[in-house]
């Protein structure tokens, strides 16, 4: 059969992800909106109750679905043909490309739409190293600018760090924890995530900064955004190094860089302590909800070397 | 220009939404959702018969952008 018209194409990627709990999971998502998500149908969605995915039976509008779980779903369904699939894929090409490529100034569009209030808030993007505003305007209601980031090899070479990194990265490569849609609800909580084996880039940033906390270390968590097609908002750290700088940890991606195929260790090196020309760290405020941002939030490339 | 208009058609969720859109206006400007550019991916892959790389997704930015894309597989013309 047509793997797109199967009726079990998006239940073969249950029992690779920790479903929300029903505690905090929000079942709201019926099957025609979440075919709509995950470029399936609204049967394959259906499907999805009868295979187990938990959810709630609404008389009117039938089973009601978490978005995360719907999205997991997806993701690790194996057809290579769902949204988040080709998101997936998508986000981390760049991480095979030439090493020249990660570093050299490359410039992007950026557009930010109403994140709070009515409008774009006047400044979402703070210059800083590797960072360099080149124009902002504001076009109706949307903030439109073009920035230059220019990445940076790591440099760090603490053993400390290096020891809770890798056992941060373990979490992964022993399968205790998964990479997967971690819904807003669970990042409130991300020690209840990754003990329960779910992660995402909050998530795994945050438990990285508790371990680096226990051994004195500082890790500040930054929000900002992956640039690029398959764009998304992103989280990563900032440790503090000698003599006032900072050096970006961003475990989430080392991991993927790992793992993705064919792998790019040379990637996951960069990821400890370097800089790559597609993080832009932002400044929007901590209680703007990371759906919001990805709501609104778009970039492109204008060039890149 | 035309195949690329129908490609990038195929992949929206309201297809007349790009009747005003002209060739070189941008796609995310006109409004076209994150998952609509995902999808227009996949269906140039589809179309050019091999995956694309992060450097042809990052000029996918225009239905001009993307008979370009599917012109250059094909080489120079006769």
């Amino acid at each position: 059969m047509d793997q797109a018209r199967d009726p079990a194409m998006l239940a073969r990627g249950l029992g690779a992800f920790v479903p929300m709990p029903s505690d905090i999971a929000a079942y709201e998502v019926d099957a025609m909106a979440g075919a709509a998500i995950l470029g399936a149908t609204p049967k394959q969605v259906e499907a999805l109750a009868d295979a187990g995915l938990p959810h709630v039976a609404d008389t009117d509008r039938g089973p009601l679905f978490d978005a995360a779980d719907l999205i997991n779903a997806g993701w690790h369904c194996g057809s290579g043909r769902t949204v988040p699939e080709l998101f997936r894929r998508y986000m981390t090409l760049f991480v095979q490309e030439p090493p020249h490529r990660w570093f050299a100034t490359a410039r992007w569009r950026l557009t930010v739409g109403p994140l709070t209030g009515t409008a774009a808030p006047a400044q979402v993007v703070e210059p800083c190293a590797g960072v360099r505003v080149v124009s902002e305007d504001m076009v109706g209601d949307e903030r439109r600018l073009v920035v230059d980031v220019t990445g940076e090899p790591s440099a760090l070479t603490d053993p400390s760090v290096r020891a809770v990194w890798e056992e941060v990265l373990d979490g992964f490569a022993s399968g205790a924890v998964a990479f997967q849609r971690v819904g807003e609800r669970f990042h409130a909580d991300h020690r209840r995530a990754w003990a329960l084996g779910a992660a995402d880039c909050f998530v795994t940033t945050m438990v990285l900064a508790d371990r680096l906390a226990a051994i004195g270390r500082r890790l500040r968590p930054r929000r900002g955004q992956l640039l690029g097609f398959a764009g998304s908002v992103h989280m990563w750290g900032e440790l503090e190094v000698e003599g006032g700088a900072v050096a970006v940890l961003d475990p989430l991606i080392a991991h993927l860089a790992r793992t993705v195929a064919p792998p790019s260790p040379d990637f996951a090196e960069v990821c400890f302590g370097g800089r790559h020309n597609r993080l832009l760290p932002m400044t929007v405020p901590a209680h703007v909800p990371t759906s919001l941002m990805a709501r609104h939030i778009n970039s492109h490339a204008v060039a890149r070397p | 220009m035309n195949e690329a208009r129908e490609l990038v058609r195929s992949a929206l969720d309201d297809p007349g939404m790009l009747d005003p859109v002209a060739d070189e206006d941008d796609l995310s400007d006109a409004g076209v959702a994150s998952a609509e550019l995902l999808r227009l991916g996949l269906a140039c892959e589809d179309r050019l018969g091999r995956a694309i790389t992060a450097d042809e997704l990052d000029r996918l930015v225009s239905i001009a952008a993307v008979q370009v894309l599917l012109d250059g597989d094909r080489g120079p013309q006769p």
